[in-house]
């Protein structure tokens, strides 16, 4: 999918005033965030957890290609085929050549983000192939032809209503006529259709939450068991991961599997967690003839070596989507590509370069709350405020905003010059409040007082007034 | 495509400044406390049961099949039924409930209720492990309408660190096994106005018989 990032504010001012969206992100707000909390509330040891998440991850990205090798060598032991891949065009025709050598004709997929990124499924279409996706939330925006609104409830913008047209438009094969009320009704007529296209599929695609270096393993987390059906049905099993989703030793795997169910969706476990290696072994009753993995770079190795390393730690939970109000006001489409929320302000310029996303970088009000329940300890505010430094070097922003900060800039470096202007402005705005101590409006100064007034200072600047305090006698000991 | 994989990792070593290292031992690490509960089958039972299982205790394998022709009624779910092929699942006196059509093998496509024997229970979150071998079925518990897990009440350890190890002790074909699949409660999605329905693509119910008189 091409990028959209860079209209975000015109997107994400429209979402604003979009009311059927903003009935469904109501229901944000209570579900993930409160049963997270309670989940970690059941978990005294929460914490420590996650400074030992956030340590397995260093040490990997630390030592990338090494894990990265051990991992490839167990594979190729097993039995498996590992394919390195520099960018996403590589990763598509890599995946392509797979399904054509297995005479694919139907592929069905587990929901990846990485397949997001890589829009795998525009390119198996463009050239014969079906593919199909399994998660329920995935199935239906892809009918719909959206982009995933949410890294783990891709449908999140979508009412029930909305599902029940889509299935009406594209399952030409059932009455037109037949009832669609409610929940239970198109989860049963989606587990149905679903259920011969798994039987059906040649090949089946994952994607990997993490690859265990030790035992050659990747590593799958779903709630409604699409992941086990898509690996084990079709001949040929196809994983699609990141680099930095490679974890050294099954015990670590534990240790993150410990903190990511419990910030996703608030579960103590995913429904399903599964750790497939290799291809069917000797005598096997069941599982594919053949497991391939396909490693994708796609700006990762850049990401390692610069300021932003610390977003390669992420294993996408969704936690910071879920407690970002931002997000929460805005939703996940405005951020226009296929990840959101602080996780995507922070990554989405390193893919696809901040001249593409300009404005994602404000896309915060740097609360800090996305920073304090991330489980692998991301400093995301920290990221966006690079972000946002980076754009400045780049000479990327709003010419305004450009010149608004070398003014201040230049004054902030001078402290007796800055004190005067303050001294002034303070006065002159104080003068304009009048009586009532408001401003209704302030030259360059729209985007506050267009939609609230602005309290007039009185008088004494900050530093008058604490340099006043100071000097005032102190009270007389007792 | 060498041509990638050359490029990827000299882009990752100079990154790093450098060839990094594979650590050889593990990290320590310690399991949670709730990993290491003074009654581990009371705890597997309570958080199973947290998960949305169901779960029965029985004394041993010679009231297995009375177990199971009571889920059975009580959902209303025919009696046929698809037993994964394992050694321990033959050691049930299945003929003490005739009217049931026990029938050995890989679930298939239209069967309603398939038996697993889970290789271990961690007590940590109410998990049943499932392996993938010889002897073993993934698909019996991913396919079916229902699926039933018989564990045996000595293989709950505590926590999944555990159970790693008790799936090494018993490995034919190599440790660990191709597919090793933790289970917890039955299939569910939330995809739809955040509203919890169970069933999606795994079965909607999951029935857990502890076997044996461990902490009975
Ligand atoms: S940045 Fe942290 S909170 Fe956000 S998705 Fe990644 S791991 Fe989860």
């Amino acid at each position: 999918m091409e990028p959209k990032s860079r209209n975000f504010v015109a997107d994400s001012n429209r979402a604003l005033v979009d009311p059927v969206l903003q009935g469904t992100l109501a229901k944000l707000a209570g579900g993930f965030p409160d049963a997270r909390r309670d989940a970690v509330s059941r978990l005294p040891e929460f914490d420590a957890l996650r400074d030992a998440a956030r340590d397995i991850k260093d040490e990997v990205l630390d030592n990338l290609d090494a894990y990265l090798e051990r991992f490839e060598e167990r594979v190729i032991a097993l039995g498996g085929h590992v394919h390195w891949c520099r960018d996403a065009a590589e990763a598509c025709d890599v995946i392509l050549g797979i399904c054509r050598g297995a005479g694919a004709r139907t592929v069905t997929k587990s929901k990846s983000m990485i397949g997001e990124e890589i829009a795998i499924n525009e390119h198996l279409e463009a050239h014969g192939i079906e593919p199909v996706e399994t998660d329920l939330g995935e199935y239906i925006i892809q009918l719909r032809r959206e982009p995933p609104s949410h890294i783990i409830a891709p449908a999140i913008h979508l009412t029930r209503d909305h599902v029940a047209e889509t299935f009406r438009e594209h399952h030409h094969e059932l009455a037109a006529d037949r009832p669609l009320e409610g929940g239970d009704a198109l989860l049963d007529e989606a587990r149905s259709i679903l259920r011969r296209r798994f039987l059906a599929a040649d090949v089946g695609i994952t994607g990997a939450n993490m690859l265990v270096a030790e035992t050659g393993a990747a590593v799958t987390v779903t709630n409604e068991g699409n992941a086990e059906l898509t690996m084990t049905l079709p001949k040929v099993h196809v994983v699609v991961a990141s680099i930095e989703k490679v974890v050294p030793t099954l015990a670590d795997a534990v240790t993150i599997l410990r903190v990511l169910a419990r910030s996703a969706t608030g579960q103590d476990i995913s429904v399903y967690t599964t750790f497939a290696a290799g291809p069917r072994r000797p005598g096997d009753a069941d599982g594919p003839e053949a497991f391939h993995v396909v490693l994708l770079d796609n700006g990762r190795t850049a990401t390692l070596g610069n300021e932003f390393r610390d977003i390669l730690r992420c294993i996408r939970c969704g936690a910071c989507l879920n407690h970002c109000p931002v997000y929460g006001a805005a939703g996940g489409h405005a951020y226009g590509w296929v990840y959101s929320g602080p996780m995507g302000a922070a990554l989405t310029p390193s893919l696809i370069g901040i001249e593409h996303a300009p404005d994602l970088p404000d896309a915060s009000s740097f609360c800090g709350r996305c920073e304090e329940i991330c489980p692998m300890r991301i400093p995301l505010p920290a990221l966006l405020r690079r972000w946002r430094q980076r754009r400045h070097e780049a000479r990327l922003g709003s010419a305004t905003s450009r010149w608004g900060l070398a003014i201040w800039a230049f004054v902030a470096r001078r402290p007796a010059l800055y004190r005067l202007v303050i001294a002034a402005a303070a006065a002159l705005l104080g003068l304009a409040g009048g009586r009532s101590g408001r401003l209704r409006r302030l030259p360059l100064g729209g985007g506050w007082t267009d939609v609230r007034d602005l309290p007039a200072p009185e008088g004494r600047t900050f530093m008058r007034a604490w340099r006043a305090r100071n000097h005032e006698p102190l009270e007389p000991a007792p | 495509m060498s041509a990638a994989r050359s490029t990827i990792l000299e882009g990752i070593r100079s990154a790093i400044g450098g060839a990094g290292v594979a650590a050889s031992g593990g990290r320590a690490q310690t399991a949670p406390s709730r990993a290491r509960p003074a009654r581990p089958v009371a705890a597997f039972v309570e958080n199973a049961e947290r998960a949305g299982c169901t779960v029965q205790r029985v004394e041993d394998v010679n009231t297995v099949p009375e177990a199971v022709a009571a889920f059975l009624a009580r959902h209303d779910l025919g009696d046929a039924v698809r037993c994964a092929p394992e050694p321990f699942l033959d050691t049930i006196p299945w003929s003490r409930r005739s009217a049931m059509a026990i029938e050995t093998g890989v679930v298939r496509d239209g069967d309603r209720i398939a038996i697993t024997a889970a290789a271990a229970g961690v007590a940590e979150t109410g998990t049943l492990v499932l392996s993938s071998g010889p002897d073993r079925a993934i698909l019996n518990a991913f396919l079916p309408e229902a699926h039933i897990g018989i564990l045996r009440s000595g293989d709950v350890v505590g926590s999944y660190e555990e159970s790693w190890t008790r799936l090494g002790a018993g490995a034919d074909g190599g440790w660990p096994p191709r597919t090793v699949t933790w289970v917890t409660g039955p299939s569910r999605t939330a995809d739809i106005e955040q509203t919890l329905i169970v069933g999606v693509h795994g079965p909607s119910l999951i029935h857990v018989i502890v076997v044996g008189d461990e902490e009975a």
